[in-house]
């Protein structure tokens, strides 16, 4: 169909106003139109809050320089630290025998007499140290000859009793038993023991090797 | 001109197009910027630890050095003498350089009256081992040598301790009785 008295543009304004499609994509842009607004504002807000996290990425990097080179004065100390971790299986590992015979000396009772004390370490563990190795025990034995006077009932179970006291947490006597009689007409009893090596000495009096010295 | 169908879908295209940008830039600099949080707290935490170790050490540190003195000087400093030259049972006149090089515990315990003879040291270990024995000591004297010995050096193991009370003398005498002790000390000793 021709239009003879309308222009073509008019036709096309026509079509703006009434066309579906038109309708459509005007519609379109104007709701693109205001997504950008919340979009803006989002976008916004993600900048200001990268400017906070840069500040403080920059602030952080600064601090950390500034430890970096506090712990590097402290390298010697460090040094000197990890020495110490070295050595502490160890010193962990040793029961002073002074302390020990120390504690067998304090609770003997009376009538009970020492014939002799054995203390031997075994079931060794190799512990690296600079420039080789060190064999620390994982067990101590103690090995007591006792003679008590005749007459002098429960005497050993008393001393028996006192040790179980004094020595080191997870010490176990392992045998108690009775030898040949002596040219004397006392018997002697023999007492093994095992003890472990917990690093508490505590009750035997020892305090631990970093505390200050109390003297 | 292109036909109204066409110019809608191109122009729908760009629109969805635009969208789609701007939706995966924001989505992108949120996970950036979460991300970036993430190891700024880390930063922080990481920051605090390094504060806390160094203020730690700063206050240990006079604790440190002490103990570390103390502990080093306990490492024997003498190489391996040779077996039939440092034993303390010698004549008077011996080598003096000798004695000057022993560990402090063996000096002391020649001083005691004790007898001393280098023992062998199992292959890659870094130490002294001596064999001790002594007839002239009473058991609080000799518990009193022990554990001098032991304080002087915090790396001192008896391996093997034995006292013995002399058939001799017999259980309960009152007299003083001098045991037979028989000792193997192991010292950790330094390059």
């Amino acid at each position: 169909m021709k239009h003879l008295f309308v222009s073509p543009e008019k036709i096309i304004l026509q079509r703006y106003k009434h066309d579906r499609g038109f309708r459509a994509a005007g519609f379109l842009l104007i709701v693109i139109a205001f997504l950008q607004l919340p979009l803006g504002a989002l976008g916004c807000l993600l900048w200001n809050r990268f400017q906070e996290q840069s500040a403080i990425q920059s602030q952080n990097r600064i601090r950390a320089v500034d430890l970096q080179s506090r712990n590097a004065n402290l390298h010697d100390v460090r040094q000197k630290l990890s020495q110490i971790r070295l050595w502490e299986p160890i010193l962990r590992s040793r029961i002073p025998s002074g302390a020990v015979l120390s504690a067998i000396q304090k609770g003997i009772p009376p009538d009970v007499v020492l014939d002799s004390v054995v203390i031997e370490t075994g079931n060794y563990q190799v512990v690296p140290v600079t420039g080789g190795t060190y064999r620390v025990p994982k067990d101590y034995m103690l090995l007591l000859q006792v003679t008590a006077k005749p007459g002098s009932a429960g005497a050993i179970d008393r001393f028996k009793d006192s040790l179980a006291k004094i020595l080191p947490p997870g010490t176990e006597l392992l045998r108690t038993s009775q030898l040949d009689k002596g040219s004397d007409g006392l018997i002697p009893i023999q007492m093994r023991y095992s003890i472990k090596p917990t690093g508490n000495y505590r009750s035997l009096g020892l305090t631990k090797i970093s505390e200050p010295d109390s003297l | 001109m292109k036909s109204a169908p066409h110019t809608i879908a191109l122009l729908g295209a760009l629109v969805v197009l635009l969208l789609a940008g701007e939706i995966f830039f924001l989505v992108r600099s949120r996970s950036d910027l979460e991300a970036l949080r993430v190891a700024n707290q880390l930063q922080i935490q990481a920051n605090g630890r390094l504060e806390a170790e160094i203020d730690g050490l700063k206050l240990s540190q006079p604790r440190i050095n002490a103990l570390f003195a103390r502990l080093n000087e306990s490492v024997a400093r003498t190489k391996s003498l040779a077996l039939n030259q440092s034993s303390t049972n010698r004549p008077p006149t011996a080598n003096r350089e000798a004695i000057e090089q022993e560990p402090f515990v063996i000096s002391r315990l020649a001083e005691m009256g004790v007898v001393t003879q280098p023992s062998r040291v199992p292959n890659g270990e870094i130490a002294t081992i001596y064999i001790a024995g002594f007839s002239t000591l009473e058991f609080t004297r000799a518990v009193a040598l022990i554990a001098e010995l032991e304080n002087s050096n915090a790396f001192l193991y008896f391996d093997k301790v034995v006292l013995n009370r002399p058939a001799a003398v017999p259980a309960f005498s009152t007299a003083p009785t001098y045991l037979d002790g028989r000792f193997t000390v192991r010292l950790l000793s330094g390059k």
